[in-house]
């Protein structure tokens, strides 16, 4: 390489540089830092030093002030308004505010926990007063777990560098709250994917005409005799909410088939599950486990092969011309487990009577309705036990609670 | 027709056709290939987390047998069809219930003309490290015991990982030239993917279009022109709609005689990112920029390398392509999932991170991922991680020797913006690693490796929100040809970590919006040991112990240990 061919070989990599660089620019460069502000507790910090406006709130807020002193000191809550808990949801805007000011700017932490549905709600910033017109709890939790009635829940207040933290107690007293929050709300579109909630069991034997909830209709094997399968809603363990769905039965006739249920008319989930490619919806489901080997769980997925999934025009489903796809889950483990299944890998149904006429292609918008077996399976003749509790569809992923 | 039915139809008709073909084209080739793995493994879960848990499942047996059958046809050099057939059945199923047939890899690929070639269907997408890469995960050392590469060659293997690229779906176009005006070779790369399918109401399509110029002006000079595009090709009913640009150019410039080889060069950058969310009316866009100057010094007799580079990474630089991590550190893992009666995810130690290969993630994710930082703090989204600025010095053997490796790394960084408070965080780090055959040294015919690397990094900042974190992670391995063709291979994997961080928390936009206290206090290890037996090219087995424990040193009830005893075979020909 000759002098001039160096020089312009240096010219043509400066040029590229300049020209990369000409275009460059940061957007936030003015800007002190990123995100919200992180302050430790400074060594004078005294935590909490004025209690402001104690039970004078008018805007039907319980207001919480917690002793002036660090203290683990519990109350339950006795506001004159709200004497036996907060009724959240029984008039406008009720709900629970904090109103502390704090010996200096800090970024300080507030948990409330449910002593008996476990569910959490957090909130954090950093400021010298908690503002109780943006931070105040109206009952919502974080996550899947939900606050219910006639239940308490500790609040800690903390701060970041600091040992001082403030606890407390309160009671959820609201009778409009049937339970916990309902599913439901999955069916909004999450970052991740959408959820569905089939069925929750805590209102398993509410509404039993409405076509919008999920399993109704149980039904065990008469040919197993004394061993038939017995399926009820019990409160004696949950994942959420009150109750669980207890299944167990005898496979006396050796068939494998136990028994199970489904929804009242096959036409509650009409319309809800928007995703065309069956490996992107799931079935999602806690399932406890007994350890009991033969042990297996059916989903059956019921499709009506004639319905406009656009408009849902149609007729209803006829078990004879359209789809069933199954799975089988083999339940042989203890405890509770969260079970996920893609629909693509649910298999047709061979009974030509009961879902295997259809047109056997696998069309999720088109699923209609649920329905579980309890099997006594791989091996016929046992006796399966299991509970099942928060059946969710979920598209785009699986349910991560 | 079951759709996997029909696709094992299609390879038998695609079979009979080359057949034929054979007979017609004399160009016409049809080669198998294949790869085989039977794993089983044994499992026990002990220690303070699961006493007294008579619930939490504490022992356990898994494993599966694979067979990924890979047919390449080539009817002439228009086009090669390239298919990978995989049949999986999982331990523990019966009558085939669980056995899976499917498609591991479609492709086309082929040559148009005399210079432009073509790829379809699954295609491996790869630039710079700041625009298309696919950073290695922290802990993954080019000095990892031989037991511990046999685990990441299957979950790389597993999850696509071919060298630092993405597989993905879609168009790759290769046109190469010789001699225009006064350039020795131009060469140019374009590809268009699909990274995200629309559901047809609320999430668009995403499509990732990209290309590199690369232009050779002589044996001493070099750049590049690098473009990386997301855009969403929003329906009517869409929720949001995403868009990502990064432009790069690339150099090299350098000086060589016998002795001594300089060379000058670097990249630098551009992104823009854009998210509009139609549910709430709500739209950002903003837009940030990267420089990294570099210096190589190779000094030929003695096969030593040096490099110095600085980095310049914005806070807001967004390159998705090249800052997705390979982990998920969210991953709960699928052995032992839940503890403390089967009520808490157990989360995810560093045996689950080396060798579960379902914690990996081989999808682009729109926004920088949670991660851990006892596993790494520095550049935990690789070297386009944003908000770092600073020096780089490294020193390495180079890699014509072949019984000595060795490198060490210096690490001398700080953030470009304060997160959460106007003082800065600042990074130093050492890590470098030494591999020696002894074999090869003594001129024994036989394998004797050993391997010893070492990552140690130290973050801190001052003001009101402090952070002081400290971590190290060991790596010890050896591998002896006892017998013929047997091995015992060995390893360790010592992970200590001490002090207070805060994770970030990104919106949908990537930015920060919230930081969340982090304490650790305690170790992380691992210990292997086992044979392994070579019995051909193409086929070994081995049979290895590991046992991991996790120590918290400042929370009681949370100590457990993960013992492990792992059977494969793999067969690959």
């Amino acid at each position: 390489m000759n002098r001039i061919e160096k020089i312009s070989t240096f010219l043509l990599a400066v040029a590229i540089l300049i020209g990369v660089f000409a275009a460059c620019k940061r957007t936030f460069k003015d800007e002190e830092f990123m995100g919200t502000a992180v302050r430790s507790a400074p060594a004078d910090f005294s935590g909490i030093i004025i209690d402001t406006e104690p039970k004078t709130y008018l805007r039907k807020e319980a207001v919480i002030a917690p002793p002036a002193a660090p203290t683990t000191r519990t109350y339950e809550l006795v506001d004159e308004n709200y004497p036996g808990g907060i009724e959240f949801g029984t008039a406008a805007a009720s709900r629970v505010a904090f109103v502390n000011e704090f010996s200096h700017d800090v970024t300080w932490f507030l948990k409330i926990s449910g002593r008996t549905s476990g569910a959490i709600k957090e909130y954090t910033g950093t400021s010298k007063k908690i503002d109780s017109n943006i931070v105040y709890w109206d009952g919502a939790a974080d996550g899947t777990r939900f606050f219910i009635f006639n239940e308490f829940a500790d609040y800690t207040l903390s701060f970041l560098g600091s040992s001082i933290s403030y606890n407390g107690l309160l009671k959820i007293a609201n009778s409009a709250i049937k339970g916990p929050k309902k599913y439901p709300q999955f069916s909004k579109l999450l970052p991740d994917g959408s959820y569905y909630t089939y069925e929750q069991i805590d209102n398993f034997d509410l509404n039993i005409s409405s076509t919008n909830t999920g399993l109704r209709t149980s039904y065990g094997d008469a040919a197993d005799g004394a061993g038939k399968a017995v399926f009820f809603v019990t409160d004696t363990k949950q994942v959420d909410g009150y109750f669980s769905y207890y299944m167990k039965g005898t496979d006396n006739n050796g068939n494998n088939y136990l028994g199970g249920a489904s929804g009242e008319l096959l036409e509650e989930l009409k319309g809800h599950i928007k995703e065309s490619d069956p490996s992107k919806v799931y079935v999602n489901a806690y399932i406890y486990g007994y350890g009991r080997p033969n042990s297996a769980l059916f989903f059956q997925a019921f499709e009506n092969d004639f319905i406009n999934p656009d408009d849902l025009s149609g007729p209803s489903r006829n078990a004879a011309t359209s789809d069933m796809w199954f799975t089988i889950v083999e339940v042989n483990w203890v405890g509770w487990k969260l079970v996920s299944i893609p629909y693509s890998s649910f298999k047709p149904a061979s009974n030509p009577l009961s879902g295997g006429g259809g047109n056997r292609i696998k069309e999720p918008k088109k699923i209609v309705g649920f329905g579980i077996e309890l099997e006594s399976y791989p091996n016929s003749g046992g006796t399966a036990e299991l509970a099942l509790d928060v059946v969710v569809i979920s598209t785009n992923g699986v349910f991560k609670p | 027709m079951n759709k996997n039915v029909f696709l094992l139809a299609f390879v038998i008709w695609a079979t009979s056709i080359t057949a034929n073909a054979q007979v017609l084209n004399k160009n016409t080739t049809f080669k198998v290939g294949g790869l085989g793995r039977s794993v089983l493994t044994s499992d026990k879960l002990s220690g303070d987390l699961v006493e007294g848990d008579t619930i939490s499942p504490k022992k356990g047996l898994g494993g599966y047998t694979l067979f990924d059958l890979n047919m390449d046809l080539t009817i002439n050099k228009i086009f090669n069809a390239n298919t990978i057939l995989r049949m999986k059945n999982p331990y523990g199923t019966f009558y085939g219930q669980d056995t899976k047939f499917e498609f591991r890899q479609l492709q086309f690929r082929g040559q148009i003309g005399r210079k432009l070639k073509y790829e379809l269907g699954d295609i491996y997408i790869g630039l710079t490290p700041f625009t298309v890469f696919n950073a290695n995960e922290p802990l993954d050392n080019r000095f990892e015991a031989d037991v511990f590469k046999a685990r990441r060659d299957i979950l790389n293997y597993e999850n696509f990982y071919v060298g630092n690229k993405w597989r993905l779906q879609g168009l790759q176009l290769f046109y190469n030239v010789d001699s225009v005006l006064v350039f020795q070779k131009i060469g140019i790369n374009v590809f268009g993917v699909r990274t995200n399918a629309t559901n047809e109401t609320t999430i668009p399509d995403r499509i990732l279009f990209g290309g590199r110029l690369d232009v050779l002006q002589s044996a001493r000079f070099k750049f590049g022109v690098n473009a990386v595009s997301f855009s969403d090709l929003a329906v009517a009913s869409s929720a949001s709609k995403f868009g990502n640009d990064v432009f790069s150019s690339d150099l090299e410039f350098n000086l060589q005689n016998d002795a001594l080889l300089f060379a000058i060069g670097g990249e630098a950058g551009t992104s823009s990112s854009s998210y509009n969310d139609k549910l709430t009316g709500t739209s950002n866009s903003y837009s940030d920029y990267f420089y990294k100057p570099e210096i190589k010094l190779a000094f030929k007799p003695a096969k030593i390398g040096l490099t110095a580079s600085y980095r310049n990474v914005g806070a807001q630089f967004n390159s998705p392509t090249a800052q997705t991590q390979r982990v998920n550190s969210s991953y709960n893992p699928s052995i032992f999932p839940t503890v403390n009666s089967a009520t808490t995810n157990r989360g995810a130690m560093i045996f689950d991170r080396t060798t579960q290969e379902q914690s990996y993630n081989r999808n682009i994710s729109q926004t920088m991922q949670g991660f851990l930082p006892q596993y790494g703090n520095i550049t935990p989204y690789g070297p386009a991680t944003a908000n770092r600025a600073g020096l780089s010095v490294g020193l390495a053997t180079d890699t014509s020797l072949k019984n000595i490796s060795a490198e060490v790394n210096f690490d001398m960084l700080s953030e470009v913006q304060g997160e959460g408070t106007t003082e800065l965080r600042k990074f130093t780090g050492i890590r470098g690693g030494v591999l020696v055959n002894i074999g090869g040294l003594a001129k024994l015919n036989r394998v004797i490796d050993i391997s010893a690397g070492v990552k140690s990094e130290n973050t801190i900042r001052g003001g009101a929100a402090e952070v002081d974190f400290r971590s190290t992670v060991i790596d010890a391995g050896l591998a002896i040809e006892t017998l013929k063709r047997v091995d015992l291979i060995g390893g360790v994997k010592l992970l200590t970590a001490k002090g207070n961080e805060y994770l970030t928390t990104r919106d949908i936009n990537n930015l920060a919006t919230g930081f969340t206290p982090y304490l650790y206090d305690g170790s992380e290890n691992i210990y292997s040991a086992g044979l392994r037996f070579r019995f051909a090219e193409f086929a070994q087995a081995s049979v290895v112990y590991n046992t991991s424990q996790l120590k918290r040193n400042t929370v009681t009830g949370t100590n457990y240990n993960f013992d492990q005893l792992f059977f494969n075979f793999t067969l690959k020909f």
